[in-house]
């Protein structure tokens, strides 16, 4: 009786649980979320801690040791101008997981802010945004990206910074879902009581936007950014595979694939094209399990 | 009867704080334009409780609305005018309409279940509109919230101004709301059925600290209700409302005592009453007329059992007797006994 009791007022004086915390902690009992984050984690670890293991990091390019193939020196080999694949993996890594996450941070912004502002204030800004994102979807991504590859490259724009300009336009040209997503999202959420007594206290809309409508929000961005990460590095891979992604020397997943392009590559040196293959796969798989496991956590249907 | 009469003529010294100036809002829909609020006029005076009762679509949290100003569209006030202190609302900026909300007027809604945000803490809620309007920092606020929710009789509020509403019950969670409504000290407190909701010990609590805080702040409180019993219990003044007009109005022991439109005398003959069990409740019989197209005579007559050919002609005017009863209907204005 008294363990009962004891128990019980331990129960009420439990800090009063955030819907945040009760959806991590719905997240964090998720056995294949776990898998997937530990995947994920070991992929970043890989490639940004690796390359400072790696006993190649200063070596120049060698063209005697050119194309060899896996060995104890060379785990998974040497590429066409001798360097180690292991150590262009990791560096590979960095860019695409890199243009994956910043792509997506334009995309939750752009779409995010565009799909709030129309849902809230309807009407003619929201006609001539959702007029605007139905145009960028009617247009097919690829021609739109090998026109813009076109154009940078007759631009001559440092290729250096041609990385960032790829974040750019990947997120400029996803944004549509999400602010779709977020707009139909605000639009049911204005009709709900809260919002009718947050007006009745005379609040600005800043404060209706950002306190009110934002925090209701921000788990579907959260999951659909984590998915659009996922999308960003594929479409990177694509671009780069294309040649008008990042350029070389800048390695990058879908850049190694499309280095080894070739019909000698693909035939008698795999160790070129698989281990960028299986990185893009197995990244974008852990990511997209995540996103799954963080929708279903903050989904309040699933409460158990 | 003599207390009474110089309780009246105290509120009838006490100052106008709203008037509604035949009011008129209208819904346009595709299948017409409906007449939610079609011309009401009364009063609210400072301090005062008045009840407005009628069933459902009669009008009564589209009149509430009007005065916030917070009908939105299809909706549209078309014509009259509601002075609150003085000043037109119906001709106030955007801005100084959003002084006016949360600051001078607050409002509390029938669910207290969906009224709250479910993301935010009940402190931050409440810290909201003191931020907003009383431009106060965070941790002031924050002290006042906690004294709030100690007002509204919720005990251990420094722990619950980090609660979430999910974590409260339906009394809890009103109670909050109220405390939200009255931060900022308003003159006037809007409540739109704010027991129907919840259960009937909880209602009598609810209603209980609302005429204690009412009492203490010396705020007028606009108390809208299908319950003839909280009517009872809380207001100085009665307004009845059907088909968006106002059928008769009156002091509550008038209303109760002498109800004169066959309407309200019908609502007090539904009311069960305790030690009397009869076969069936009594109902008005018929249905509440369709709000698109009403007709141009009084909307009561299909179901009224006093029914007189004039009913079928035209509106009745409103009339006033010596104590300030108003009523719309022919026999009133005949005089007629029954």
């Amino acid at each position: 009786m008294t363990i009962a009791t004891e128990s019980k007022v331990r129960a009420v004086k439990r800090k009063a649980d955030s819907p945040w915390k009760s959806a991590w902690r719905r997240f964090i009992r998720n056995p294949m979320a776990i898998a997937a984050l530990t995947m994920l984690t070991v992929i970043v670890l890989f490639s940004f801690v690796g390359p400072f293991f790696s006993p190649y990091k200063d070596a120049r390019i060698t063209v005697k040791n050119a194309n060899q193939p896996p060995s104890a020196e060379h785990w998974l080999g040497t590429d066409n101008l001798g360097r180690d694949v292991v150590l262009r993996l990791m560096q590979a890594g960095q860019i695409s997981l890199l243009v994956g996450l910043m792509a997506t941070g334009v995309i939750l912004l752009l779409g995010g802010t565009i799909g709030l502002v129309s849902g809230f204030y309807g009407g003619w800004v929201d006609s001539i945004f959702m007029r605007f994102a139905d145009i960028m979807f009617a247009i097919p991504t690829l021609p739109i990206l090998i026109t813009f590859g076109a154009i940078l490259s007759d631009l001559k724009f440092p290729p250096d910074r041609r990385i960032y300009l790829v974040m750019l336009i990947i997120g400029l040209i996803s944004w549509m879902g999400l602010s779709r997503l977020v707009r139909s999202q605000v639009l049911s959420l204005k009709e709900q009581e809260f919002m009718l007594a947050a007006e009745a206290l005379g609040l600005r809309d800043r404060r209706k936007l950002f306190a009110h409508l934002l925090p209701n929000i921000i788990p579907i961005m959260i999951v659909s950014g984590t998915l659009g990460v996922a999308g960003a590095i594929l479409l990177e891979s694509a671009l780069s595979f294309l040649g008008l992604g990042v350029i070389p020397p800048t390695p990058s997943w879908g850049q190694m694939l499309s280095a080894a392009n070739n019909m000698v590559d693909f035939s008698k040196r795999p160790w070129l094209w698989i281990p960028p293959g299986v990185m893009i796969l197995i990244t974008v798989v852990s990511i997209n399990v995540i996103g799954d496991a963080l929708r279903d956590a903050f989904d309040p249907k699933m409460k158990r | 009867m003599a207390t009474q009469l110089t309780e009246r003529r105290k509120a009838e010294k006490r100052q106008t704080l709203v008037e509604f100036k035949d009011l008129q809002t209208i819904f346009e829909t595709e299948a017409g334009t409906i007449r939610a609020v079609n011309g009401v006029s009364f009063q609210i005076r400072e301090g005062e409780t008045v009840c407005i009762v009628g069933e459902s679509g009669s009008g009564k949290s589209v009149t509430a609305l009007s005065l916030m100003r917070l009908i939105s569209p299809p909706g549209k006030i078309v014509g009259g005018e509601i002075f609150f202190d003085g000043k037109d609302v119906l001709k106030l900026s955007e801005r100084e309409m959003r002084h006016l909300r949360g600051n001078q007027v607050g409002m509390i809604f029938q669910e207290p279940m969906t009224s709250l945000n479910p993301v935010l803490t009940v402190g931050e809620q409440i810290m909201e509109p003191l931020m907003e309007h009383r431009l106060m920092t965070k941790s002031e606020a924050r002290k006042q919230a906690i004294g709030l929710i100690e007002q509204v009789g919720i005990p251990r509020a420094a722990e619950i101004v980090d609660a979430y509403p999910h974590e409260l019950s339906g009394g809890m969670r009103q109670r909050i709301m109220i405390a939200i409504a009255l931060s900022c000290d308003p003159k006037l407190l809007i409540a739109d059925e704010p027991t129907t909701a919840l259960d009937v010990t909880i209602q009598a609590q609810i209603l209980d600290l609302l005429r204690k805080l009412k009492e203490e702040r010396n705020m007028a409180l606009m108390l809208i209700t299908h319950d003839l019993g909280v009517v009872a219990e809380m207001a100085d003044y009665v307004i009845v409302m059907y088909g968006g007009r106002i059928v008769e109005e009156g002091y509550v022991l008038d209303i109760f005592r002498n109800p004169r439109h066959p309407y309200t005398e019908g609502l007090i003959k539904a009311k069960p009453v305790i030690g009397r069990r009869t076969e069936r409740l009594y109902t008005i019989p018929g249905q509440v007329p369709n709000p698109i197209n009403l007709p141009n005579h009084c909307y009561f007559a299909d179901r009224c059992p006093y029914v007189m050919p004039a009913c079928l002609e035209r509106y009745p005017e409103t009339t006033v007797d010596e104590r300030g009863h108003k009523t719309a209907c022919f026999r009133c204005a005949e005089g007629a006994e029954r």
